[in-house]
């Protein structure tokens, strides 16, 4: 199975990310952006996806392996969006969360239908497309971010969530993936990976434990967030 | 399972690693206690992070994206609120109609998936209310008006397909219509309304967000009474947008007063005399009015 490579980074470079850790969007803001899409402001639709358009294509992407199938999902998400933001569990929900959750419903609902389901590629791995993840963060790898990696937003954030899978244990990266980008239920990975059904749940519990911890730190942890292997 | 059991489950559920039967068992503990749902939102907001894991990439023609997006937006509209779709007479609009669970069956696949929609879909509630109030304003008409818009109309068919909707428009506007509702609590979840026009003896039959059938496969619909065989209702097929508009008349059915509940199964091409597989949508008649 191929892995992100890239998720490997020094503890430093983790280190120092992480100290940039903030909310990643106020949820005033997301409201307010949410009401003008519902008043039907075409602006606001526009700004979302100068927000998002990048990660959603990036999603629907690594699910797919093919642009123009990513960019179909991502032009039906965001027309699904513009007429169903009303729908928007406001307070509830990040905007992020509710378009990554369509785009990666479309992306497999789509991979699903073709006629060979491509493999998963995580196509920016530095190094071999075959690295698996078997590559245990060290201390001597450098921090890598992906190419195409334009948008100011991406840089902000998605080497943060890259240093958190990073952060994780092999086993748990693993199950993540299959289970998020591969669309594998807990019975699917456990069959894959010759698991126990609850030994994968551990897995995806602990996993999804530490990327909370590392990702949404509870208000009023301490400043200094120690990454560690979970 | 007990309420720890479940909450166990939540973390799989963010990640969408759950089958059908496990997420309907979750769905409906969701829907009772505000502790794990809580918790589920924050882990699917934790998940929503994922796709930063992925590489970051601009779309290749990232402009022309945009630009499809916005000018498709700026021929829509955007509805103004979720339920203006869903029967409000005004006394009966009250509150998500309780869930009515059913089983459902993960059909055997060779590609991995989780069908998320198949679990979140398998609760599904019907409501009748009478529909003299239906459109209550001219907003909503035309809110109508343009959903039905919006369904993807073949170039050729532009002519026949307009006579259709007016027909279909003039059906919903009658003066004494039913609906059933089959609501979602969530977006992006399979969804089925069946209306009962009672002056044209007619049942609309609307669905979103359903997956196109396989090649080879229809939806079929299924009115069950207590104690008596389903009958079926017709076949349908969604378009890539899983959206389908249907009429079934009514006549077809017997004694539809009495139906019970209403399913949608998959089935082989053509439909089947009774259905073959659990429903993956189901919900029972409920009167409000």
């Amino acid at each position: 199975m191929v892995g992100f490579a890239w998720y490997s980074m020094g503890r430093q470079a983790r280190a120092r990310l992480m100290t940039g850790v903030s909310a990643f969007g106020s949820p005033d803001a997301e409201a307010g952006l949410v009401s003008r899409l519902v008043a039907g402001d075409e602006r606001a639709l526009a700004v979302l996806f100068d927000r998002f358009g990048s990660v959603a294509y990036g999603l629907a992407y690594a699910i797919t392996s093919d642009s123009a199938t990513a960019e179909a999902v991502v032009a039906d998400v965001f027309s699904q969006v513009w007429r169903e933001a009303s729908m928007f569990p406001v307070g509830r929900m990040t905007l992020l969360a509710w378009l990554t959750k369509l785009v990666r419903a479309g992306a497999l609902a789509t991979r699903r239908s073709m006629p060979a389901a491509p493999a998963f590629i995580s196509n920016s791995a530095p190094g071999a497309p075959g690295a698996s993840a078997s590559g245990a963060p060290t201390e001597s790898a450098t921090a890598t971010t992906p190419p195409s990696a334009g948008h100011a937003e991406s840089l902000a954030s998605s080497p943060m969530v890259i240093a958190a899978m990073g952060a994780l244990s092999d086993g748990q990266r693993q199950v993540v993936e299959l289970a998020y980008f591969h669309g594998l239920t807990r019975k699917e990975i456990a069959t894959r990976l010759q698991l126990t059904e609850s030994g994968v749940a551990q897995q995806l519990r602990t996993a999804v434990d530490a990327l909370r911890l590392t990702l949404m730190p509870p208000v009023r942890v301490p400043q200094q967030i120690t990454l560690g292997r979970a | 399972m007990t309420h720890a059991e479940l909450q166990q489950l939540i973390p799989s559920a963010a990640l969408g690693a759950l089958d059908a039967a496990e997420q309907l068992a979750l769905e409906q503990h969701l829907s009772e206690c505000s502790e794990c749902r809580a918790e589920m939102d924050a882990l699917r907001n934790v998940a929503g992070l994922l796709a930063w894991a992925a590489p970051t990439m601009t779309p290749p023609n990232a402009a022309a994206l945009r630009q499809r997006i916005l000018s498709e937006a700026s021929g829509t509209k955007p509805l103004t609120a979720p339920r203006t779709l869903t029967l409000d007479s005004g006394r009966s609009a009250e509150a998500p109609t309780p869930r009515s669970s059913a089983p459902v069956a993960r059909p055997s696949r060779s590609v991995p998936s989780n069908l998320p929609w198949l679990a979140a879909a398998a609760s599904l509630t019907l409501a009748i209310a009478s529909g003299g109030a239906y459109l209550n304003s001219r907003s909503e008409n035309a809110t109508l008006a343009r959903a039905l818009e919006r369904s993807r109309v073949d170039a050729q068919a532009t002519r026949t397909e307009l006579a259709s909707r007016d027909s279909v428009l003039s059906a919903f506007l009658g003066p004494m219509v039913h609906v059933v509702s089959l609501s979602e609590s969530e977006q992006r979840q399979p969804s089925a309304r069946i209306f009962w026009n009672h002056t044209k003896n007619l049942f609309i039959v609307t669905s979103f967000n359903v997956p196109q059938a396989p090649k080879g496969k229809t939806y079929q619909l299924w009115a069950m009474r207590k104690g008596k065989a389903p009958m079926s209702m017709g076949t349908f097929n969604p378009d890539p947008s899983g959206r389908a508009l249907a009429l079934v008349p009514v006549g077809t059915i017997a004694d539809a007063g009495h139906i019970d509940n209403c399913a949608m199964t998959l089935e082989p091409e053509g439909g089947s005399p009774q259905p073959t597989e659990t429903p993956r949508l189901m919900g029972a008649w409920r009167h409000v009015d």
